[in-house]
């Protein structure tokens, strides 16, 4: 041994060290931030699900200018993808790619999950991002994926796949087993670190500054209710006053959103609103005789656009539950979103416009080579951005 | 053209140093500190499966034959060991092993603290205290 590495030399590097591991890690812990940006980060454009944006689309013309085959594994699986920075984030169960939006070529294609090359690929939940970080799950992880180079970033390991997934700001809502417990987990979407976790299994579906409305698992019948937390300690705020009737283990197609200080829910054939700051029971609509056989989806602005894909029709219905109207839409898929000027529906072949005050078409898109699943359109500033099938396709104004 | 015993003895002697100091290096490879997965996230390359579980149970095997070769080896192993659990009860005692996250540069930087410290008290645990003396006044 060196005679200058004495005892008291090793204790002290010792002490210090220990300190030092204590203390370092403090460094990295980050306040929870809810402020977003304008842009269609989250799978349904925000994190309250709206689906909806203050500026339009496509108008009476539009025209594609690009469209790209790809192979949409399950697509069903997922309720849209994402527009950020003039890329697309695309998912499917197999990759997750990243497409440029004005040409589409592909910038990077990755599988999950990314570090176990050698078992099956498998995608669990649509993007979200928050700055450059791309938050996904896959098997038993949530991962943070650059979104510029398609690289991990962190990956925090959970004790199940997770059953449902939403952000706000730089927070991450997950819900699984961790340390042979169910919870709902905050985690940080920067470093990944876990800010709080509740004690039960709530299902997270939407996400606004003053909550995290979850669906609680249901240990008993008609027990299966919403509730909200406080998104940045993880506090209870209120339990809906009526229970819901249809599971929501995972986030499949689960037709949730809030606004207007509302939480709007499709359940069993009905649209249902509840109050947002106390989960009183305000109305329930009946849709349909039966229910689908997946959830309907919905768009809110100044109304709620519903999309039942099968019932083949489209409805609008005000925030105070009245049925404004209705339209057969054959080939309607499991997307709808609402620009400033017109209401745009995912179907099976492409896209369909709609007038938002009659639900009149405006304009029709064909454009699948193969006919299939449809996602959530996504509308930037005279542009849609859809996926039908086997196609990823970009219309345009033609003016 | 074969070994002879001498030989053969010596490549057995190298196997197990080199498996006795792959075990010290365990908690950069495998469970339960996982430094080289925290890396690969660092720098964006993800896990890439680095742990290698059956290490722990083949190097300290390695290292108990080389210790019976050459006795100095035994106290490397020793310290090796207490290395390991004193950085396992440290982890613990301050959190960082509840961490479920790989990536993060400052939990990194922690554990590799941790380690170091878990190291340095191993090391004075081994080399600097006369046991026999301790043991022997004892008595």
């Amino acid at each position: 041994m060196h005679p200058s590495i004495t005892r008291r030399r090793l204790l002290t590097l010792a002490g210090l060290s220990a300190a030092g591991g204590t203390l370092l890690p403090r460094v990295g812990e980050t306040e929870h931030d809810p402020t977003e940006v304008d842009t269609w980060n989250h799978p349904l454009a925000d994190p309250e699900n709206t689906a909806s944006v203050s500026y339009s689309g496509v108008r009476t013309d539009p025209q594609i200018s690009w469209e790209r085959q790809f192979n949409p594994s399950n697509l069903f699986l997922f309720t849209g993808f994402s527009f950020v920075d003039d890329r697309l984030f695309i998912p499917a169960q197999d990759q997750f790619r990243a497409l440029s939006a004005d040409t589409g070529d592909t910038l990077w294609t990755i599988e999950l999950p990314i570090d176990r090359p050698f078992g099956n690929s498998q995608l669990d939940s649509a993007p979200r991002i928050h700055r450059n970080r791309c938050i996904l799950a896959s098997l038993s992880s949530i991962y943070a994926i650059n979104t510029d180079t398609g690289r991990p970033r962190w990956r925090f390991d959970l004790n199940s796949s997770t059953e449902g997934i939403t952000m706000l700001g730089n927070t991450a809502y997950v819900s699984a087993r961790v340390d042979s417990g169910n919870a709902l987990i905050a985690i940080d979407a920067t470093s990944g670190r876990e800010r709080w976790r509740t004690d039960r299994r709530w299902v997270p579906l939407a996400t606004t500054s003053d909550a995290v409305v979850v669906q609680s698992y249901p240990y008993r019948p008609n027990d299966q209710r919403l509730v909200a937390f406080d998104p940045e300690t993880g506090a209870e705020h209120w339990r809906s006053s009526e229970p819901l009737e249809t599971r929501r283990f995972n986030q499949v197609r689960d037709g949730v959103a809030i606004a207007d200080g509302m939480v709007f829910v499709t359940d069993a054939g009905s649209l249902i609103g509840f109050d947002a700051q106390t989960g009183d029971q305000r109305w329930s609509l009946s849709l349909s005789e039966e229910a689908s056989s997946y959830l309907d989806r919905i768009a809110v602005a100044e109304d709620i656009y519903i999309t039942q894909p099968d019932h083949d029709r489209v409805l609008c219905v005000t925030t105070a539950g009245e049925v404004v109207w209705e339209q057969e839409l054959p080939g309607a898929e499991h997307g709808i979103s609402v620009g400033s000027e017109h209401v745009y529906v995912a179907r099976r072949t492409g896209l369909r416009t709609l007038d938002p005050n009659t639900g009149e078409t405006v304009a029709t898109v064909d454009v699948a080579e193969t006919p299939g699943h449809a996602c959530t359109p996504v509308i930037d500033d005279g542009t849609v951005y859809g996926i039908a099938g086997d196609t990823v396709y970009r219309v345009d104004d033609n003016e | 053209m074969t070994m002879s015993e001498s030989e053969s003895e010596s490549v057995v002697v190298w196997i197990g140093r080199l498996l006795f100091m792959l075990f010290i290096l365990t908690p950069f490879t495998g469970p339960p500190g996982d430094l080289l997965g925290q890396l690969g996230f660092i720098f964006g390359v993800g896990h890439r499966q680095l742990a290698m579980a059956p290490l722990v149970v083949a190097a300290p095997i390695a290292g108990l034959l080389v210790a019976y070769e050459e006795r100095r080896y035994g106290s490397i192993l020793l310290a090796g060991f207490l290395t390991l659990f004193g950085w396992v009860g440290l982890t613990r005692l301050s959190g960082l092993s509840t961490m479920r996250v790989h990536g993060d540069p400052w939990l990194f930087a922690g554990e590799l603290l941790m380690y170091i410290s878990a190291a340095s008290l191993a090391i004075v645990v081994v080399f600097y205290i006369n046991w026999k003396q301790i043991v022997w006044t004892g008595i």
